[in-house]
């Protein structure tokens, strides 16, 4: 006989067994019963029937079948103390407490145990009972265990658990019970009774409220369990969550991506699977479309399973196979009624698939969007030229000069629209022009693509640190060379936001006039005044720190500009910032026929004031802007100061100058 | 049922009184009226809502592919069955308990004095 014959013999003799055994059972039930209604009460055998009875009822009680147990011991009427107490005792374990409290009532030990269980039972607060037996003040502390566990105080529970002495009542489940209900923290291992030593029913209750109440740990749990409670206590925790807001619609899928479909009832099983396929879309893609699969054939949202599709094919990087459920998504939600914008933008993405995949069906997918924008009133806005947007990519290899020409048209239209941005640096090829290209997509649109594109070719992103690579720069170039910007660097000061860009212009001035190129740098500074460019008032501060020459220029400029009193009250407001005491002590000699008394008195003293090692006003914040990567001004920092951490432009054009043989240059900058 | 995935489309379209297959030229109309129904100076609040609709309407693209690529499905989640009440667990090992126990333990015994503690 083979293996799989003798465990089929064995099965049917157990079977055969069994229901031996529950024949036997019953028909000594109808015996004994027959026996309790056919004697005279008051015989001895009568007496010794009763005594059967519920010694029958006792067995049956603990061997689990609580209902004919009760069955049994309420037939003897309560004739007897013991057939009382057995009808109370199972109807309690049966749930059946008005039941069980009146089997109780005429016998005091049982009443006296069951009266805490029943009153906790209900809810009551437990009552005080001087003389009691240990097996009732065992009840008195379940109560008070049952008590605190509904009040949800995890340590006033173990405390009366743990007071419970002469510990009748099942210990170690009662201890795992307390632990799944209420404990902070707890391992599987201490729950274990929970699914070893009693029925189905309470290890299912027990998986669902661990499940609950320790939601968090509920993935180890689930290691630590047969499947069946695993799938309970998950489903459970997962209730809970969301119960208390926890779980939103990524959380949602998140978890169940982690615990599977299974834990979700079964008639949401569709949905369950839908949630976990999203949950798994970044991480595992294939496993993503098995499940989207699923829950297809359980009959989960058409649309959704869709969409899943094409964001897996994507991650997949399938753009033909993303592009089949986009077009499938697009024609389901056309069909839809209120879903044509859907199934505009559906067909849009898809078109926009085919065309960076060259597929041949990208046509398909521009009439289909097309229709479908006419359909709506939609073609002539965003939509068609997205649309156009889709044609021209699709062109990018084939003709990219009638691409670039789309892109163009369309851009005409809206300067921001990041998709024509998109394929117009695809067409570009040239590296510098992409930059420039890319410098302009950053301009007109502000996407953080592009910044963060622009910021990985361009290099520096700070403006310490351009006005740092711009140093480096002219540091290393020839001394009679022009001192000019690379187009990389151009690009870099142009991403750079308005106060940025400003900064760089006070630091290429400073670095021209540490190189003696200060002619250079006044006239750079007089041009953005004439543009009316912020930064000059900075620059003029700087560059008055030159000496009296430079404020006699600036003097001629501004005072042939604006008459000579405002070009005074202008210049030595700037020459006091830029803490350049001779430009403003020259200034003063030139300009003090035009004040009062008073205000050469006022302006001695704020010249009296200036000092040289500090930076104020407008210079000290483009400073600060700068620093580290840049030190504007390293003569005016404090001399206790600690040395900064970037770059030191004096002592770098000194090693500079040095080598070269040339001595460094004159004034006190 | 319509999908959740087009819910916000078709709640604009409801608030406009649009029908569901509208061109934009008729979603026009439904808005001007429900404008003129619901001015902006006496009733701002729905003007607000009136106006986002439209919007929406009017420019779907960005909202209607961001919620096409959005990594979460937008049908309602599965729902649990909710948790078990704090207790009922523990009430029901009690009752399993009590149905193990043999009915002699029930039978007082004779202590002596002083071993017996008070209880609330």
């Amino acid at each position: 006989m083979g293996r799989k014959s003798r465990e089929k013999q064995a099965r049917r003799d157990t079977e055969r067994e069994n229901a031996e055994r529950l024949t036997t059972d019953s028909e000594r039930r109808a015996q004994l019963l027959a026996r309790l209604t056919a004697g005279d009460v008051a015989s001895s055998a009568f007496r010794a029937a009763c005594e059967e009875v519920a010694f029958e009822a006792e067995r049956l009680r603990c061997a689990g079948a609580l209902t004919e147990a009760l069955d049994l011991a309420s037939a003897g009427g309560r004739r007897t103390a013991k057939l009382a107490t057995e009808e109370a005792l199972a109807a309690f374990a049966l749930g059946l407490d008005d039941r069980a409290e009146s089997a109780a009532s005429g016998v005091p030990e049982t009443r006296s145990f069951l009266a805490p269980l029943l009153a906790a039972a209900r809810g009551e607060s437990v009552r005080a009972s001087k003389r009691v037996s240990a097996l009732a003040r065992e009840a008195i502390q379940c109560a008070k265990v049952l008590a605190a566990i509904r009040t949800g105080d995890a340590r006033k529970a173990e405390r009366e658990r743990s007071a419970t002495i002469d510990a009748q009542l099942a210990p170690p489940l009662l201890a795992a019970a307390s632990s799944a209900e209420v404990a902070a923290r707890s391992s599987p291992h201490e729950w274990s009774p929970l699914w070893t030593d009693v029925p189905p029913a309470i290890s299912e209750q027990a998986a669902a409220t661990i499940g609950a109440r320790h939601s968090r740990d509920v993935l180890s749990f689930a290691l630590e369990v047969p499947e069946r409670w695993a799938a309970i206590a998950c489903a459970s925790a997962l209730g809970s969550r969301a119960a208390e807001g926890h779980a939103d619609g990524v959380r949602l899928a998140e978890l169940l991506a982690r615990l599977g479909p299974s834990v979700v009832p079964e008639a949401q099983r569709a949905t369950g699977a839908l949630y976990a396929s999203f949950g798994v879309l970044a991480t595992s893609p294939e496993q993503a479309l098995v499940l989207l699969e699923s829950a297809l054939g359980r009959g989960a949202d058409l649309a959704e399973c869709l969409r899943g599709m094409w964001l897996a094919e994507d991650q997949l990087e399938r753009p033909g196979r993303a592009a089949k459920h986009a077009l499938r998504l697009s024609r389901h939600l056309a069909a839809t009624p209120g879903g044509v914008e859907m199934a505009i933008a559906a067909c849009v993405e898809a078109a926009r698939l085919l065309a960076s995949s060259a597929g041949a069906r990208v046509r398909e997918a521009l009439d289909l969007g097309l229709g479908l924008a006419q359909r709506a009133g939609l073609a002539e806005g965003t939509v068609g030229r997205q649309l156009q947007v889709a044609e021209a990519l699709s062109m990018v290899s084939s003709a990219p000069e009638a691409a670039r020409k789309i892109i163009e048209d369309v851009l005409k239209d809206d300067p921001k629209l990041v998709s024509a941005w998109e394929v117009l640096l695809d067409l570009e090829r040239d590296p510098t022009a992409s930059l420039a290209l890319l410098t302009r997509a950053v301009e007109a649109t502000a996407h953080p693509d592009f910044e963060a594109q622009a910021r990985a070719l361009g290099g520096p992103t700070t403006c310490g640190a351009v006005a740092a690579a711009i140093a480096r720069a002219w540091s290393a170039a020839p001394k009679s060379g022009e001192l000019t910007l690379s187009a990389e660097l151009a690009a870099s000061q142009a991403r750079l936001a308005p106060p940025d860009r400003d900064a760089v212009e006070v630091a290429m001035i400073a670095l021209m006039m540490a190189l003696d190129r200060t002619d250079r740098a006044l006239a750079r500074a007089l041009a953005a005044r004439e543009r009316g460019d912020p930064w000059w008032t900075a620059a003029a501060s700087l560059l008055m720190r030159k000496g009296e020459v430079i404020a006699d220029r600036w003097w001629e400029v501004l005072s042939a500009a604006h008459g000579a009193t405002s070009a005074f009250e202008v210049l030595f407001e700037l020459a006091i910032d830029g803490s350049a005491r001779p430009a403003a002590a020259r200034l003063l000699s030139r300009g003090a026929h035009l004040l009062s008394a008073d205000a050469v008195k006022r302006a001695k003293r704020a010249l009296g004031r200036v000092r040289p090692g500090e930076l104020s006003g407008q210079i000290g914040s483009i400073h600060d802007r700068l620093h580290p990567e840049l030190c504007l001004l390293r003569p005016l920092e404090r001399q206790d100061a600690p040395e900064p951490p970037g770059l030191d432009m004096m002592k770098m054009l000194s090693e500079v100058l040095d080598q070269q043989g040339i001595p460094p240059p004159r004034g006190r900058w | 049922m319509p999908s959740e995935l087009i819910a916000p489309f078709l709640a604009a379209r409801r608030l406009l009184e649009a029908a569901d297959d509208a061109p934009l030229v008729e979603i026009k109309r439904s808005y001007r009226r429900a404008v003129a129904a619901h001015p902006p100076d006496r009733d701002p609040e729905q003007f607000g809502r009136i106006r986002a609709a439209f919007e929406l309407l009017s420019e779907p693209l960005a909202p209607a592919t961001e919620r096409l690529v959005a990594p979460h499905p937008y049908h309602p989640p599965p729902v649990f069955p909710p948790p078990p009440a704090r207790g009922a667990l523990f009430l029901a090992v009690l009752r399993h308990a009590v149905a193990q126990l043999p009915s002699d333990a029930l039978v007082v015994t004779s202590e002596p004095a002083g071993t017996k503690r008070d209880h609330e």
